[in-house]
């Protein structure tokens, strides 16, 4: 996308820019993973490894009960690291987008104080 | 007040949020990528999925080398080796937290930075809207368009000059 010429612009595609930038924003938000899923998943993925770990330890003691267990924290975390590398490459993108709104904000700010005064 | 925008970015906003938006209740998400500005997130997506999956079949393979050599029965060397893999499960768990934790965006801080920018936009926002307001109460709208010599402006053209 082309970054508008913000001193060019008149008043009203200004005001109207602000309001698209506003929109924007406010689109932003559902993408923003709050910090409590966060959390869920760093306890899935803690979760997962001690089960791997876990089941090798008692495998050396009980034989193959803890393989299973073992097995069964592999297919945890397989799934628990899935789950967190498409959140963590969406809440990247997220972070892209929100930078770019600030700046393209940051710019709309310093153009209407120009204007108006702060 | 409402916000009016012209029927074209109303346009342009749909589609672009049709776009960024993942579907409701879509078990996969898909991840929004800018493949021109942003090939990095998904490569290091790409690495740590690989290494988890070498990892995995690693351990497997040590697994069905346990059950095609000793039968049920673990023997003593294999409990070596377990405790090694053991050690290896712990290491790789470490090395996901630690990436997860430098990695560049951390949820606390995205979330933190959103609520700021977004306080930003609605105090901008707020502003515009007053100097709207004001210009439309005033009997002339307290505004002259730079353009047209003498007129009065449309409630959106309320300022002249810097």
């Amino acid at each position: 996308m082309v970054a508008p010429a913000f001193s060019d612009l008149s008043d009203r595609e200004l005001a109207n820019l602000i309001r698209d930038l506003v929109v924007r924003i406010a689109v932003l938000a559902p993408q923003i993973e709050p910090r409590v899923h966060a959390r869920k998943r760093t306890i899935k993925i803690v979760r997962s490894i001690l089960l791997m770990a876990g089941g090798l330890l008692t495998a050396t003691v009980v034989d193959l009960w803890g393989l299973i267990i073992s097995g069964l924290g592999v297919w945890d975390c397989i799934e628990a690291v899935e789950d967190d590398v498409r959140e963590m490459n969406r809440q990247h993108a997220a972070g892209r987008s929100l930078v770019q709104l600030e700046m393209e904000l940051a710019i709309a700010e310093v153009e209407f104080e120009r204007r108006h005064g702060p | 007040m409402p916000i009016i925008l012209p029927e074209s970015e109303i346009k342009e906003l749909a589609s672009r949020i049709a776009m960024e938006t993942p579907a409701q209740g879509s078990a996969e998400r898909t991840p929004v990528h800018d493949s021109a500005t942003t090939p990095l997130s998904a490569d290091r997506g790409m690495s740590i999925w690989s290494g988890l999956i070498g990892f995995a079949i690693l351990q497997l393979t040590f697994v069905a080398g346990v059950i095609a050599s000793t039968g049920v029965h673990v023997g003593e060397a294999w409990k070596t080796i377990f405790l090694v893999l053991s050690g290896l499960a712990l290491g790789f768990g470490a090395a996901v937290l630690l990436y997860r934790h430098f990695a560049s965006s951390k949820p606390a801080e995205l979330e933190g930075d959103y609520r700021a920018l977004k306080g930003r936009a609605e105090r901008l926002l707020s502003r515009l809207d007053r100097l709207e307001t004001d210009s439309t109460l005033s009997g002339t709208n307290g505004i002259v368009s730079g353009t047209v010599t003498g007129s009065v402006a449309t409630p959106l053209h309320w300022h002249v000059g810097p």
